[in-house]
């Protein structure tokens, strides 16, 4: 994943109380999140729409029900895999990891 | 282990209602939620640090402050954030049940003499190509970013799909300061609508709703269009653009209707479907509701299933909406409380009756909806052969269609050449589709092609957590 940086189409349009703002990584890179926010919202926000990169199966996964049914929104959470993400309420120090399954550069 | 006499599935306004007559009925009880405060979808709360600035005052939220304080009142046990991943038979009563649970609580597992399913629905998948990308999402989608964070998901949306959430979620977006593009509705303009003023009759604070959002609409000049739908969601690795046009009485696109917006989302609205995870796993016996296209768990007037001890109530029982789910709670409230010998059979019939005139009330506001559903365009005719089908495991329609060819007369078959069905989801967003795809490729109704089979572990659960 390139460290270009990263244009949300997700905006807010509620302001968060300020005290709320904890930090949290995404794919080694600090970004702010508020407490209580889902790790979805956090990724939208942040930029990174695309959850999981399945480049050979022409797939790319994300939020899609945010009810927990569809687990579309799977990442990795400090280390443990396929967690929705729309479930998941951020920590502070909280390492998200979106999943790169298949290699872009493989080509078989 | 612990040891009550309901275990109550599901906290949303069904399971909250119950857990009310329950409690205030002397029955000991659990109610089990996976999210991490109860109230389900409809009272879909904002997180606690984010609504002391920002929650307005408003008629829902005075219920949701009265129910909370209920809960409290009578001494609710509320696991939040905790799934059941398996219920067995207890060893020592076969009519008793023992539920295994995942969550941040320390309570792993828990006897219960009577179940309660009150899991709620989802948002119906609508399959068509490009549906995959990022940027695609359903209305339950966006209501968590918007009510649970006051996050709108994208700048220029197309709203599409038919039914009636398709109003609500574009007047949500709308509201929230995205600028959708236009409003597709499959169902032709005059679908229903003559209907109408017959079921809404009585009906005024939700003929008010409507009204409401169409004058949200109205006021920022989205076009809505009718007869029309999504014919492809465009971009590389996420939404830039879609297709869209008319599409005849059968839900086939008209290409050569077709033109192209630029947008960053889409959302698909379709309904709903009901949660029948636990239902089909527990064996209830289902009936098909021709017209919503979808199983319903079977149940009596007292909201007990065709398998003893296990009642269900709310949106997964047929998608009524809160106050049909509260009543249906209450009802299942009262009947548990009998068969626990809490209440005498006279009294529970009593207060059940009592219901009787405001259900009435809301199941003829579903009648209408369910007269404005009949003979829609099949949105599934969208599909074509390189639409992923089973998003989990990347199953295409042409893919399913050449295991049908090969042989699979069933969604089983399709299941067991594919993986369909195999991923995390258990078949819950592509069920519907398959079994379209299989009735159509084999000629055969709807309710000759079987199911999903559902097995344990229902949610997913760490090795960790089950050793």
């Amino acid at each position: 994943m390139t460290n270009q940086q990263k244009i949300s189409v997700a905006v807010r349009h509620k302001p968060q109380p300020p005290n709320n703002q904890i930090q949290v990584e995404i794919d080694g890179a600090a970004v702010p999140a508020y407490r209580g926010e889902t790790v979805a919202a956090v990724l939208m926000l942040s930029g990174t729409r695309v959850f999981t990169q399945a480049s050979r199966y022409n797939l790319n996964r994300t939020l899609f029900c945010g009810m927990g049914i569809c687990h579309q929104c799977l990442v990795t959470v400090d280390g443990v895999r396929d967690v929705r993400a729309c479930m998941t309420t951020v920590r502070p120090g909280m390492k998200i990891e979106t999943r790169w399954r298949i290699d872009p550069n493989e080509t078989s | 282990m612990k040891q009550v006499d309901v275990a109550i599935i599901g906290g949303g306004p069904a399971g909250i209602a119950a857990a009310i007559e329950l409690a205030a009925g002397g029955a000991s009880l659990a109610v089990i939620d996976a999210y991490p405060q109860p109230g389900g979808h409809y009272f879909r709360q904002p997180s606690q640090e984010f609504s002391k600035e920002n929650t307005a005052p408003s008629r829902r939220q005075a219920e949701y402050t009265a129910l909370m304080a209920s809960l409290e009142q009578l001494k609710i046990n509320v696991l939040s954030e905790t799934a059941v991943w398996s219920i067995f038979p207890a060893e020592e009563a076969a009519d008793e049940y023992v539920l295994y649970l995942t969550g941040p609580h320390p309570v792993r597992s828990m006897r219960a003499r009577y179940l309660l399913l009150a899991p709620g629905a989802y948002d119906r998948p609508m399959a068509f190509p490009g549906w995959h990308l990022p940027g695609v999402i359903t209305p339950g989608g966006a209501q968590m970013l918007m009510k649970g964070h006051g996050i709108v998901p994208g700048k220029r949306i197309l709203v599409a799909g038919s039914g009636p959430l398709l109003l609500g979620a574009a007047a949500g977006l709308v509201k929230a300061g995205a600028e959708v593009v236009a409003v597709l509705d499959a169902a032709s303009m005059w679908a229903g609508t003559l209907k109408i003023p017959q079921a809404f009759w009585g009906q005024t604070d939700r003929l008010k709703e409507a009204w409401d959002y169409g004058s949200i609409l109205k006021r920022k000049r989205v076009p809505i269009l009718f007869g029309h739908a999504i014919f492809e969601a465009l971009g590389e690795t996420e939404v830039t653009a879609a297709a869209y046009g008319r599409i005849g009485a059968q839900g086939h696109p008209l290409k050569h209707t077709e033109k192209v917006v630029e947008v960053d989302t889409v959302c698909v609205a379709l309904g709903f479907l009901p949660n029948l995870t636990l239902t089909r796993y527990l064996e209830c016996e289902h009936i098909y509701d021709p017209i919503l296209d979808a199983y319903y768990p079977q149940h009596n007037e007292a909201m007990e299933t065709t398998v003893p001890n296990v009642f269900v109530a709310g949106d997964a029982t047929g998608v009524g909406g809160k106050d049909m789910s509260k009543l249906q709670g209450q009802v299942a409230g009262f009947a548990i409380l009998d068969k626990l010998g809490w209440l005498s059979s006279e009294e529970a019939k009593r207060r059940i009756q009592a219901l009787e005139p405001k259900i009435k009330h809301e199941a003829r506001f579903i009648s209408m909806l369910k007269k404005r559903l009949q003979n829609l365009p099949d949105l599934c005719e969208l599909i074509d052969d390189d639409t992923t089908v089973c998003r989990c495991e990347m199953v295409t329609a042409g893919q399913i269609k050449a295991a049908i060819s090969d042989g699979a007369q069933e969604i089983r078959g399709v299941k067991l050449r594919t993986r369909c069905g195999m991923g995390p989801c258990q078949g819950r967003l592509c069920e519907s589709n398959v079994r379209y795809l299989v009735a159509q490729e084999t000629n055969r109704p709807k309710t000759e092609v079987g199911t999903m089979t559902i097995r344990p572990p229902l949610m997913p659960v760490l090795i960790k957590d089950i050793i």
